[in-house]
């Protein structure tokens, strides 16, 4: 998949994850048999489950592999679910007692925000088990709090303020008063699709090093690198898979991180590694727009540039 | 058993003591001869023993052995060389019986280098007067001190022969790319070859220096035959800091790119006008941008790309080849751009491998640059077509090879109109980058997902629409009861006259109680004020009681320690929100302990009977919003009042189960079925008086609850006035008016008190407004024949429902008085066209009631005469539908 379609379908995901949402409370009752504080944490809890399962299937397929996927989107509802029902929780409970609309709009924040940490729980979980470096995974918390907390906000803002869509005028001039209906399904999913956008957006705007498949096996996906240990080959368990290509071993080439430089390592296999078409030895750095050549797939490594 | 040297590796006798060839003692010989003991170690002097005849050098020095023509043959050089050459030492050898000498003379005489070869001659002569080459350098290391860029600089490097013979190999620079050997253009590696000494110049190339802030370091490497030297160089050129601007005092292209990353505008005029360049050529460094530079702030990111500190933009060439087709002599002109995607200044340039195409500089403008190419003169060599290739270099080094073809004859043309790019990198023109990329763009997006969400945000915005009126502006949702009234009030119900109110509901801020106010009547003791249908305009003598559980509460009384409240919507306060057309106003008080809800809702709506907004539909919903059963009754409390009068007689229209019409001046209770569908007042006694007010308050609205009770009463002002609780002891409204007290109606209406589930809603309301406005225009049909005595009113109709017709009749008793009824309304079963009039003790006027059916909705007109022939008729029209049961 690549970063631009990540975006998209993190946008459009977050608005079908809204719009369930909003079909769920209007169907089973929770519109007419709820409100205030109880229906506010209730829509806010579905909310953060769907957003969280949406936005985190997305980031797995983008950055997982085989089963760890299954593991990631878990874990990520999970965390979403628990943290978006405290988030509206604390939102609706004191928009309730001093009925200011920014506590609402907060509590939406404070759900993007739990939502964006959510998909980098998985990546620090797994560097604390590994005892790897943890500093990529708290760059994706990091990166996940910035892009859920501005979407939630956005989104709130829009939601609370602007979420109610007027009935036309009748033929007298009078109006006939607001969609109730319509102006929460708007309103929700226009939150959604903020959330997930920014999300999205962030994670591919702050990514630090990533890698592009120029050619090969799924040629113009693009993956983050958000493991200091980044494996290349034909193996499921391989973090960038090339499968189809007999000259690609099992585990082909590793691309690690040391200090604050990728390095491109060939894990002693018949067919080489190259880098810039010539073949590695050892431990090779990496710089951003050099091309490595496993058998016939070519990847493209990218990094941001640093503040040097 | 032949023995063999050693040294030498040539056979002896097996009985020799040393070697014949080279006087080596053969150590490895077995015991001395006979068994004797070994002899002792040591060289025979072979050298020493003489010739059996002398040899004579060609300069006519004489050898008299071997140790004599060795030296003879190193101090006379030139001379051995002669007789090695001319083969004079490999006769004389093999006369001596040295045949190994002498084909080691052979030999040396055929080697390419002649010194080399008498060299290797002299080495396998068996003497020890010629010793072994040794060399000696100076000097040891070489430091050059501070240099400047473009200095140039000689030392010479002595080389020394301490031995004998020749000495040769090869001196060679190491890592010192500024450094070179011998005079000239000088070279990285020199060899040499000397007998006694020699001196080779080291050259610093002053413009291969390159400024550094650490010294600049090498090493020359002696390799020879007699030994290995290695020498170290060291020199010093100090970094030139960048003079001036924004970018002053930068010591490396580092702090160039820092500094000007910090002010990009200021330093872009320092790249555009190489100022930059030139600081890089003062420092011996190469300039990392290729070709012309970019302008603007282009050119300072054309820098940090040529630096790698940002990824070049992909760009793409527009065509992927040129022809030409033109006269010979003819000027052919044509241009190619190169364009990025990305908003990023483009830079190129571009060169041909053919004279006859000239390449233009490129013109830089933004995301494009355009090369221009030009065949100033086509060659004369008509019918041929030339070749060329330009190779385009552009962001980041991309190198594209744009095939341009000359027909000679003809016009140009294009090979086509895809552009190069690195999706297009298998087309003609080669992408010299490593890798095309090709289809690496992705999937592209789907955008029926998308397309599909805005449509289902469009269905549920229709399906909310369907039902108009269903919401009020940020009110509470609305039950199915009020949806069905609502869609007869404005779509179904009859519709008004005008759009103009005739009536105006103000509210007690405080408590949201209402007032009724006739606007375009006057108030008979403030004329300035409009005509009151309440006894306050505010309505402040009114009050609505909930019953929660047996307990009472009076709406719009907040309290704080029993969890009374006005209810709250985002942040704001539900009280006497209006909606946008102000007709409809509602406020919600949310009794938290027992989580109800009650909303009240005023709206003025249009009379059924009047077809103008003079009557206000008052409603009140109650929401159990607790998970528990409670038991809910409402009561509402009207203290009518119309002008003057606080004590008219109410009129009771029949019912069903009741006939008979009343006239109420004192107090009624009424209960369930024995309700009518409304009660009237009329204002003055007078049937016919112009300016007499009749006041309606409607008591059935369709679809809603019925009145559990109706009580028209005295005003209670003993039993809490306008804080009377649910229940009081009911008092006649004239009570005490024979001791001048002042008459005092109010009107009652009790809703049950009922159980209520877990979220269910109940919808209560009634209707209060006029049933006649003097004036208006569909009052008086023609009552020129009513001699003041009779005067015909019909009540709220609806097409096949029966509907009450009232006559107000004054002076006739005994009269009959009958009904004339148009085509399409009939009498109602039971009912008689003739009636008796029958003023009760004590009023001032009779009322005659008949119950009629109209079969259609239409507008009729109705007569009532009296017997004596007084008549008055009166318009009613009949809607399809009402919101009245």
């Amino acid at each position: 998949m690549s970063f631009k379609n990540f975006i998209y379908y993190c946008a459009l995901c977050g608005g079908w994850a809204a719009f369930i949402v909003w079909a769920l409370q209007q169907f089973s009752g929770v519109a007419s048999k709820t409100e205030g504080v109880v229906k506010g944490v209730i829509i806010g809890s579905l909310l953060g489950l769907l957003l969280a399962l949406v936005v985190g299937t997305l980031d797995a397929l983008l950055n997982s592999v085989s089963y760890t996927r299954f593991i990631r989107v878990v874990i990520c509802v999970a965390v979403g679910f628990f943290g978006s029902m405290i988030a509206s929780l604390v939102g609706e409970t004191l928009f309730d007692k001093f009925g200011l609309l920014a506590f609402k709009v907060v509590g939406w924040t404070i759900v993007g925000v739990v939502i964006g940490i959510s998909i980098g729980i998985f990546d620090l979980m797994r560097a604390i088990s590994a005892r790897e470096g943890m500093r990529q995974a708290i760059r994706k918390i990091i990166n996940g709090i910035i892009g859920g907390g501005i979407g939630g906000f956005i989104g709130g803002f829009i939601q609370a303020t602007f979420g109610s869509i007027p009935i036309p005028w009748s033929d007298d001039g009078t109006l006939k008063g607001w969609l109730p209906r319509s102006s929460l399904a708007l309103g929700l999913v226009i939150l959604g699709m903020c959330i997930g956008l920014l999300i999205g957006l962030a994670q591919v705007l702050l990514k630090e090093a990533w890698v592009k498949v120029e050619q090969g096996f799924r040629a113009g996906r693009e993956l983050i690198l958000s493991k200091p240990d980044t494996s290349v080959g034909r193996a499921e368990s391989c973090d960038i898979g090339l499968f189809g290509d007999n000259k690609v071993e099992k585990m082909h080439a590793r691309i690690v991180l040391r200090g604050d430089r990728y390095m491109l390592v060939d894990v002693n296999t018949p067919d080489g590694t190259y880098l810039n078409e010539q073949r590695i030895s050892g431990p090779t750095p990496l710089s951003s727009g050099d091309m490595i050549r496993v058998g016939r797939n070519v990847l493209r490594f990218e990094e941001r540039a640093k503040r040097r | 058993m032949p023995l063999t040297c050693a040294k030498c590796q040539r056979a002896n006798p097996n009985d020799a003591a040393y070697c014949y060839y080279d006087g080596i003692s053969l150590s490895n010989a077995p015991a001395g001869r006979n068994g004797g003991p070994a002899p002792a170690a040591g060289p025979v002097a072979i050298g020493a023993k003489p010739f059996s005849s002398p040899f004579t050098l060609p300069n006519g020095k004489q050898c008299q052995n071997f140790d004599q023509l060795a030296l003879s043959c190193q101090e006379n050089w030139s001379s051995a060389t002669e007789a090695l050459k001319q083969g004079y030492l490999e006769k004389f050898l093999a006369g001596q019986g040295r045949a190994d000498l002498a084909m080691a003379a052979r030999e040396a005489a055929r080697f390419p280098d002649k010194d080399r070869g008498l060299d290797q001659f002299l080495a396998k002569l068996p003497s020890q007067a010629v010793k072994e080459p040794k060399l000696a350098v100076q000097p040891t290391d070489l430091n050059f001190g501070q240099l400047k860029i473009g200095e140039n600089k000689t030392v010479q490097l002595q080389m020394k022969n301490q031995g004998m013979r020749l000495i040769y190999g090869s001196v060679a620079v190491e890592n010192a790319p500024w450094l070179s050997l011998g005079t000239g253009a000088g070279a990285q590696q020199k060899l040499f070859q000397f007998g006694s000494d020699l001196s080779i110049p080291v050259n610093i190339s002053g413009k291969k220096l390159r400024a550094s802030n650490k010294a600049l370091e090498g090493r020359l490497i002696v390799e020879s035959n007699a030994g290995l030297f290695t020498i170290p160089v060291k020199a010093e050129v100090p970094v030139k800091p960048f003079p001036s601007g924004c970018l002053a005092g930068a010591r490396s292209p580092r702090q160039v790119a820092e500094k000007a990353k910090t002010n990009p505008k200021e330093s872009a005029p320092l790249f555009e006008n190489n100022t930059v360049a030139n600081w890089y050529k003062d420092n011996g460094w190469q300039y990392p941008v290729k070709g012309a530079s970019a302008s603007g702030l282009g050119a300072v990111q054309q820098f940090f790309e040529a630096l790698g500190l940002t990824p070049p933009p992909k760009v793409e060439v527009d065509k992927r080849g040129v022809n030409f087709k033109g006269q010979p002599g003819a000027t052919l002109r044509e241009s190619l751009e190169i364009k990025a995607q990305e908003k990023r200044p483009v830079y190129a340039h571009a060169t041909a491998d053919q004279p006859w195409l000239e390449v233009g500089r490129a013109r830089l403008n933004g995301r494009v640059a355009t090369i221009p190419l030009t065949v100033s003169n086509v060659p004369a060599r008509d019918g041929e077509t030339l070749k060329a290739k330009v190779t385009i270099t552009a962001n980041g080094n991309q190198r594209f090879v744009i095939p341009v073809t000359l027909t000679i004859g003809g016009s140009f043309n294009f090979m086509a109109a895809a552009p190069v790019g690195a999706a297009g990198a298998a087309a003609a023109p080669v992408l010299m980058q490593t890798y095309a990329g090709k289809g690496a763009r992705g999937k592209p997006v789907n955008l029926l997902p998308l397309i599909l969400l805005f449509l289902c945000l469009f269905g549920v915005m229709i399906w909310d629409m369907i039902p108009w009126g269903s919401g009020v502006a940020g009110g509470p949702p609305p039950d199915d009861k009020e949806e069905q009234l609502d869609k007869i009030i404005r779509e179904e119900g009859p519709k008004p006259y005008d759009n103009e109110n005739r009536i105006a509901v103000l509210f007690t801020p405080e408590t949201q109680r209402f007032g009724i106010s006739i606007l375009k009547l006057k108030d008979p003791r403030y004329p300035e004020k409009p005509k009151l249908l309440t006894r306050n305009e505010r309505g402040n003598t009114n009050n609505t009681v909930v019953d929660i559980e047996g307990y009472p509460y009076v709406f719009g009384r907040e309290s704080a320690g029993a969890g009374v409240r006005w209810g709250k919507d985002k942040g704001k306060v539900l009280k006497e929100v209006v909606s946008q057309d102000k007709r409809k106003t509602y406020s919600v008080m949310d009794y938290e302990t027992e989580q109800i809800r009650i909303t009240q809702t005023v709206e003025i709506v249009v009379g059924e009977g009047t077809r103008l907004y003079d009557t206000a539909l008052v409603k009140y919903q109650i929401w159990n919003r607790d998970k528990k059963i409670h038991t809910v009754g409402i009561r509402a409390m009207m203290d009518t009042y119309i002008g003057l009068n606080d004590g008219a007689p109410f009129f009771i229209p029949p019912t069903e189960d009741d006939p008979q019409p009343k006239m109420v001046d004192t107090k009624i209770e009424l209960e369930k079925e024995k309700i009518p569908q409304f009660v009237r007042v009329m204002e003055t006694n007078d049937p016919n008086d112009p300016n007499a007010t009749v006041a309606e308050m409607g008591l059935k609205l369709r679809g809603y609850e019925p009145i559990n009770k109706l009580v028209i009463c005295r005003w209670p002002q003993e039993w809490g006035g306008s804080e009377a609780k649910w229940d009081f002891p009911y008092e006649a409204m004239n009570k005490d008016a024979d001791k001048g007290r002042d008459k005092d109606s109010c009107v009652m209406l009790y809703w049950s008190k009922l159980n209520m589930n877990p979220g269910e809603k109940r919808t209560v309301g009634y209707t209060y407004g006029l049933g006649r406005i003097a004036g208006e225009r569909q009052e008086i049909v023609e009552n020129a024949n009513s001699r003041g005595k009779i005067r015909l009113f019909p009540g709220p109709a609806k097409a096949g429902r029966p509907f009450v017709a009232a006559a107000y009749v004054r002076n006739a008793d005994g009269q009959t008085c009958t009904i004339k009824l148009p085509a399409g309304v009939v009498l109602a079963s039971n009912e008689k066209a003739d009636k008796p009039v029958k003023t009760e003790a004590g009023k001032d006027y009779a009322v005659v009631t008949w119950r009629v059916v109209a079969a259609k909705a239409d507008e009729y007109i109705l007569e009532a005469t009296l017997s004596e022939g007084a008549s008055s008729k009166a318009r009613v029209k009949v809607p399809k539908e009402s919101i009245f049961d």
